[in-house]
Formats: structure tokens, sequence, C-alpha cells
């Protein structure tokens, strides 16, 4: 059953996280000198895609380096690290989300350093069917 | 009765297949699919031709067009369609569309149209004494109908194939219509131009409703005799070829230039039907498309 897709890809905005979303976005967040200095704190990918309402599945890859250890752990569990260093080269990490995901990075003090969101985005389908009649037929 | 016997296991088959094959239910896993619907409305001018003996082509200013397409289902004007099976270029629909062979006998001029032809045609009629010819003839009124049935699609780069087989289901008159579309669509930056060649089978109840002459419309010649009519005559099944040329020129996203014509030529049978003074029947219309 050959399904021929037109695919738009609608960003779930949760009202909740919209504000969130205009400070976190993809680029790191601006570092004060006292904090460690972190450098290609990178997550691939930067996106979740899911079909319909559905929650949404993704194997993340995580790399950061830093002069000091740093902690990563989701917004919404800011005190339960998932992985700590300095020298981190492709941790895997597998995370079911259902809206957007905010991964921080802290110090040794909680501070935030860093912090990355991972887009949750819904995938809806058209139509698969072709016209059968030419748009602009008028009879 | 050979393509109501066919029309009638095509529809067997149909259930059957659908049992069988993918029909859309609730699933969980499918994405939720979008609409796709549009509304235009064509304005300018064009004509509906008049086939009859001294009838008058209907003058066209303003055409709508709706479609709706949702998951299998879509809309195109007043026809329906529900996909049930899609491979590879093919796609065989559950179809309904409304019948517009009623405007060809528009009531008002028919009785006219007859009597004209009656006249011209130099037959010998048997007339009861006393009586006049337009008193003798009570042309029925043809209703429109609706055709429902089976459509079969195959789409390749700029070409559409189709042919449908319909039956009415308005009770109307109990025919059938089988009806095959080649389309080939031609585009270049904003000018498009389709050609579709058509062919279509008329069933002996849809042919003989709509382009005869029944019992139902000329009186009884003798009360004696009842069934002894002034003129009768049933064209029986016939096939009648059409052509359709349709360009569009387009202005903006929303707007378009239109000329759209279609010719459909009735066989000579329906010379006897005695109504009509030509057998190319013409609509054409010309103006601008806006959608929204």
């Amino acid at each position: 059953m050959v399904k021929m897709t037109l695919l738009a890809v609608s960003l779930l905005a949760l009202s909740a996280q919209a504000q969130q979303l205009q400070t976190t976005t993809l680029t790191a967040q601006p570092v004060p000198s006292s904090q460690p200095l972190v450098t290609g704190f990178n997550v691939q990918p930067q996106a979740c895609i899911a079909k319909g309402a559905q929650s949404c599945s993704v194997d993340l890859l995580i790399s950061w380096h830093s002069n000091s250890p740093l902690c990563l752990n989701k917004q919404q569990q800011p005190g339960r690290a998932l992985v700590c260093g300095s020298d981190i080269n492709h941790y895997s990490l597998n995370v079911t989300i259902d809206s957007n995901l905010v991964l921080e990075l802290r110090d040794s003090q909680h501070q935030l350093v860093s912090s990355k969101t991972i887009k949750y985005l819904q995938q809806t389908e058209y139509s698969a069917l072709p016209e059968r009649r030419l748009r602009w037929s008028i009879f | 009765m050979f393509m109501k016997t066919l029309f009638l296991n095509s529809l067997r088959l149909i259930a059957m297949f659908a049992t069988w094959i993918y029909l859309p239910v609730p699933n969980a896993d499918a994405a939720p699919t979008v609409a796709q619907s549009s509304f235009s409305l064509a304005v300018g001018y064009g004509q509906y031709g008049n086939l009859l003996h001294q009838g008058e082509a209907t003058p066209l200013y303003l055409l709508p067009r709706v479609s709706y397409y949702r998951q299998r289902f879509y809309l195109e004007n007043l026809d329906l369609g529900f996909n049930l099976w899609q491979q590879q270029g093919f796609s065989l629909d559950l179809t309904s569309k409304q019948s517009f062979d009623a405007l060809l006998l528009r009531q008002d001029p028919l009785q006219d149209a007859l009597l004209r032809g009656l006249i011209k045609s130099k037959k010998v009629f048997i007339m009861p004494t006393n009586s006049r010819l337009d008193q003798m003839l009570t042309p029925e009124r043809r209703h429109f109908s609706y055709l429902s049935g089976i459509s079969l699609f195959y789409n390749l780069h700029n070409w559409q194939l189709s042919s449908a087989l319909q039956q009415d289901i308005s009770g109307v008159h109990h025919g059938l219509e089988w009806q095959q579309k080649a389309r080939y669509l031609w585009q270049q930056g904003p000018l498009s131009l389709a050609i579709t060649a058509e062919y279509r089978y008329l069933s002996s109840n849809y042919s003989n409703y709509y382009f005869g002459v029944t019992d139902k419309d000329t009186v009884a010649i003798s009360a004696r005799q009842p069934q002894l009519r002034l003129y009768q005559y049933l064209p029986g099944a016939q096939w009648l070829p059409a052509m359709r040329l349709e360009t569009s020129y387009q202005l903006k996203d929303d707007t378009r230039l239109l000329l759209n014509w279609r010719r459909e030529w009735l066989p000579t049978a329906y010379q006897h039907s005695l109504y009509f003074a030509k057998r190319q029947h013409d609509i054409w219309f010309a103006g601008v498309l806006w959608s929204w």
C-alpha cells in the first residue's frame, strides 16, 4: 500500500513553554566569566518527529568539553544528573518526549552553564489521493 | 441486461475486495490527516449549448467549484468519491456523480422542439380527426439523476486514464453509464493545457429516458387502443464520444485566466427522437478563476 504523503511538520509549542523556548534556543547561553568554560556543547539530533499526537522516542548523541566537570540534566529534573564529566564525546541518551525537551549543563554549584532544546515536532499527513480533477477544471 | 448484471457483479466484487484490502480504520500509528479543500469561483462568460429545435444556449456568468479531500474521501462539486485501493498510479474508488443530461432536454421548449421535429421529419402520422398536433404532444419532464458506482483511475506522468461504471441510484431511469476518459496535461510555466478524450456508454434505460420519445411523451391516438401513440422512439443503448479542451494561465497563486470548452457528439440514432436540431453539444467558458 503506497502512501504518498505530503508532510507538513508543525511545531507543537506548549503555551507553558513558549516563553522558555525563546530563552533556551539552540544557541548556548551566555556564560558568566566566573562559570566554567564549556565548548562544543552539541546534541544531535535537535528534533524528534512524532506521528500525530504520540510521544516521540529518539537516541541523542551528546558531547561537550569544559575546563571543569559539568552535569547534564533535563530541565524538568534539575536535581537528577544524567551524566557528568568535563570531556564527553557522543554520549548516547534515549529519551521519549511529548513536548520540547531542554537539556541543561550545570556546574558543581548547580549553576546553569548552557542548555539545548530538543524540539518536539508533530507530523501531519495530507490526503494521499492525487486530485481526480484539475483544480481549474470548472465543468 | 448484460451491463446491469456486470454492474451488480462488480458491486459484489467490490464488497468482497473491500473486506480484504486495507480500509481506513482508526489507527493510532497514523498521522492526523489534514483536509485539503478549496473553493473557486469563475467569473466570465460562456454558454451551455442547446440542441433542441429553436433552442437557445444558456449563458454562463458565474461557475463555482468546490473540492475537498480528506484521507480517502473526496468531493468535487456534486461528485463524491471514496478510495478503496491505490497502488502505483492505480486507484479504485467508489464514486457518485450528478448526471446533467436532463439539461439537454429543458422542459420549457420541449413541446415546441418535438412539434418542430415532427413537422421537419416529414413522417406520416396517424392522427384522430378534430385534433391538433400540439395537443397530442405531452413531453414528460426529464429529471436529473444521480449515479453511483466504481471508478478506476490510472495516473502516469501527465496522463490520467479513468473508467467509471455508475448506476442510477435516484430511481429516475434505473439505467447506467460507463464512461472512459483519457486526459493529457501539458504545463509550461504559468500556462497549462489539458486535452481530454471521453467516451461514454449509456444503457437502454438511461438512453431511452433522456433521448427517447416514450409513451408518456405523446397521447394515445385512440381511446380504444391506448397503446397506440402518435410517435414513439426508443434509441436503446448508445455510445457518446466527447472532447474537452481546458487551458489556464496562472496570474497569481489564487488567480487564473481560463478557457474551457467541451463538445459531445450525440449518436445518429438520437436524430429519430426528433427533439434535436443538431447533434453537437458544446459547453464553453472564458473568464477568471479565483480560488480560496
